[in-house]
C-alpha cells in the first residue's frame, strides 16, 4: 500500500469544492457584492471585531497570519447560493436578490465562526460569538427590506438557524475519539450545516410562492451536506483522531470494539478501515445520498441545481475510484514490493 | 462510474473496467482482500490488464490522484 493510502487527505495538494459558476455577468457581480457587503459591514463594528472579521484564522479554526478573503473565499457556495436556483430567481427584483445573496454570505460567515466555536478551535471564542451574532443581525436587517415582519419566512429562518445551533451543540458533545454516532445523528448534523444555503432557498421560495422549493430544496441540500461531510471525513480521519474528534467514519471504524490494550486508536481505526473497506463503503453511501439529493430536486425544473449535484457526484466517484485503485494496485500479497 | 477520459493514459484506460467493477461489487472487493499472487495474476488476465499496466499505474498513482480532495462545508 502507498503510505498515504489511509488518511490520504494530508498528502493532497488541491482543495476542490464544486463551485457554482455564475450563470451570467449579473450573477458574477452579485458574487462580488456579497464579499464587498461583508467587508463594508465590518467597518461599522468595534475595532476588535473588525480585526477578527478580517482574520483568516477565525474562519479556518487554526492560527494563521493571512487575511480573510470574504464569504466567497470560505465555501464559495455560501456566497453564491442564489446561483443554485438562478432560474427561479430571474423574476425577482434586483434589490431583493442582492439582499438575499448578501445575507446568505453573512450567514455563511456566521455559521463558520459558530462551527469553530463549537469545536473549540476559535482562539478568541468570546469575540467570535459576538461577531457571528452581529453578522446574523445584519443578515436579518437586510432581509427585513425584503420580507414584512409578519412573513412566515422569519419562522423558517429561526427554525433553520436553531437546527444549526442544535447540530453544532450535538457535535461538540460527542466524546473524544472513542465515541459513537448514529447514521441518523450524522445526517442531522451534516445536513444542518447547510443552513446558510437553506436560508437562501427559504427566502426565494417565500418570494416566489413556491413551497416545494423549500421542501425539496432543503431535503436535497441536507443530503448534499451530509455527503460533503462524509467524503471529507473519509480522507481526514487521521487528523480527526489526532484532534480527538469523533466523526461518523471513526465511529463506524470503532463500532466493533475500541482499541485493544497497547493499540492506539489510530491503529485500530486503520485496521478496521482496511479490513472492512470502510472508505469504499462510506463513499458508496455518499453517492447514494447524492442520488437522493438529485431526485429531490428533479421535479423543480432548476437545471443549475441538478448540474451542481452532478458535479459533486463526479468528484465523489473519483474519490471512490481512488480508494478502489489503492486496493487493486497495492493490496494483493507481494504487489507493493 | 466515470468512464475513461480522452486524456487518460492507456494503462489507466486498461485498468478502469476492473476499478469500476470493484467500486460497485463487494464480492470482487472481498476477493481482492484475500487474493493470492497467482489469483491476482489470473484476475489481471481476466480483465486484459498487463503487468506493465499495473506497474505504470502504480508509478503514476500519485500523479493521477494527488490533486483531488473534497472539502467540508466549513473550512
Amino acid at each position: 500500500m502507498p503510505e498515504d493510502f489511509l488518511g490520504a487527505g494530508a498528502s493532497f495538494s488541491t482543495r476542490i469544492l464544486p463551485t457554482l459558476t455564475p450563470p451570467d455577468a449579473n450573477a458574477a457581480e452579485l458574487h462580488r457584492l456579497v464579499d464587498a457587503g461583508y467587508f463594508g459591514f465590518l467597518e461599522g463594528l468595534p475595532a476588535n471585531l473588525q480585526t477578527l472579521g478580517r482574520s483568516q484564522s477565525a474562519f479556518i479554526g487554526r492560527p494563521v497570519t493571512g487575511a480573510f478573503g470574504g464569504p466567497s473565499s470560505l465555501n464559495p457556495d455560501f456566497a453564491a447560493a442564489t446561483f443554485l436556483l438562478w432560474s427561479a430567481c430571474l423574476d425577482l427584483p434586483g434589490a431583493h436578490l442582492e439582499a438575499i445573496a448578501r445575507s446568505g454570505g453573512l450567514l455563511g460567515a456566521a455559521a463558520v465562526l459558530l462551527d469553530h466555536i463549537a469545536d473549540g478551535q476559535q482562539q478568541d471564542p468570546a469575540n467570535a460569538a459576538r461577531l457571528q451574532e452581529d453578522l446574523v443581525d445584519e443578515a436579518r436587517r437586510l432581509l427585513r427590506s425584503v420580507f414584512l415582519k409578519t412573513s412566515p419566512f422569519w419562522q423558517e429562518l429561526d427554525r433553520i438557524w436553531a437546527e444549526l445551533h442544535s447540530a453544532l451543540d450535538a457535535e461538540a458533545q460527542v466524546p473524544e475519539a472513542s465515541g459513537t454516532m448514529s447514521r441518523e445523528e450524522f445526517r442531522r448534523i451534516g445536513g444542518a450545516k447547510a443552513a446558510p444555503l437553506v436560508a437562501v432557498v427559504a427566502a426565494v421560495a417565500q418570494l416566489t410562492g413556491r413551497e416545494e422549493l423549500l421542501l425539496r430544496g432543503e431535503a436535497s441540500l441536507k443530503l448534499a451536506g451530509a455527503t460533503f461531510q462524509l467524503a471529507h471525513d473519509v480522507f481526514h480521519w487521521t487528523r480527526d483522531v489526532a484532534d480527538g474528534h469523533t466523526t461518523y467514519f471513526i465511529a463506524l471504524a470503532l463500532a466493533d470494539g475500541p482499541a485493544r490494550p497497547g493499540q492506539s486508536v489510530k491503529a485500530t481505526v486503520a485496521e478496521s478501515v482496511r479490513q472492512g473497506h470502510l472508505d469504499v463503503q462510506c463513499l458508496r453511501l455518499a453517492l447514494e445520498w447524492l442520488d437522493r439529493a438529485t431526485d429531490e430536486v428533479a421535479s423543480l425544473d432548476i437545471p443549475e441545481w441538478s448540474d451542481y449535484l452532478r458535479t459533486i457526484r463526479a468528484l465523489v466517484e473519483r474519490l471512490l475510484l481512488r480508494q478502489v485503485a489503492s486496493y487493486v494496485l497495492f493490496g494483493p500479497p507481494g504487489a507493493s514490493e | 462510474m466515470s468512464q475513461s477520459q480522452p486524456t487518460l493514459p492507456k494503462h489507466w484506460q486498461n485498468i478502469l473496467p476492473l476499478l469500476n467493477e470493484a467500486a460497485t461489487n463487494d464480492a470482487l472487493l472481498l476477493r481482492l482482500k484475500y487474493i493470492t499472487q497467482e489469483d491476482y495474476e489470473a484476475l489481471l488476465v481476466e480483465y486484459s490488464i498487463t503487468d506493465e499496466d499495473v506497474l505504470a499505474c502504480r508509478s503514476d498513482f500519485a500523479l493521477y490522484f494527488s490533486v483531488m480532495e473534497i472539502t467540508d462545508w466549513y473550512p
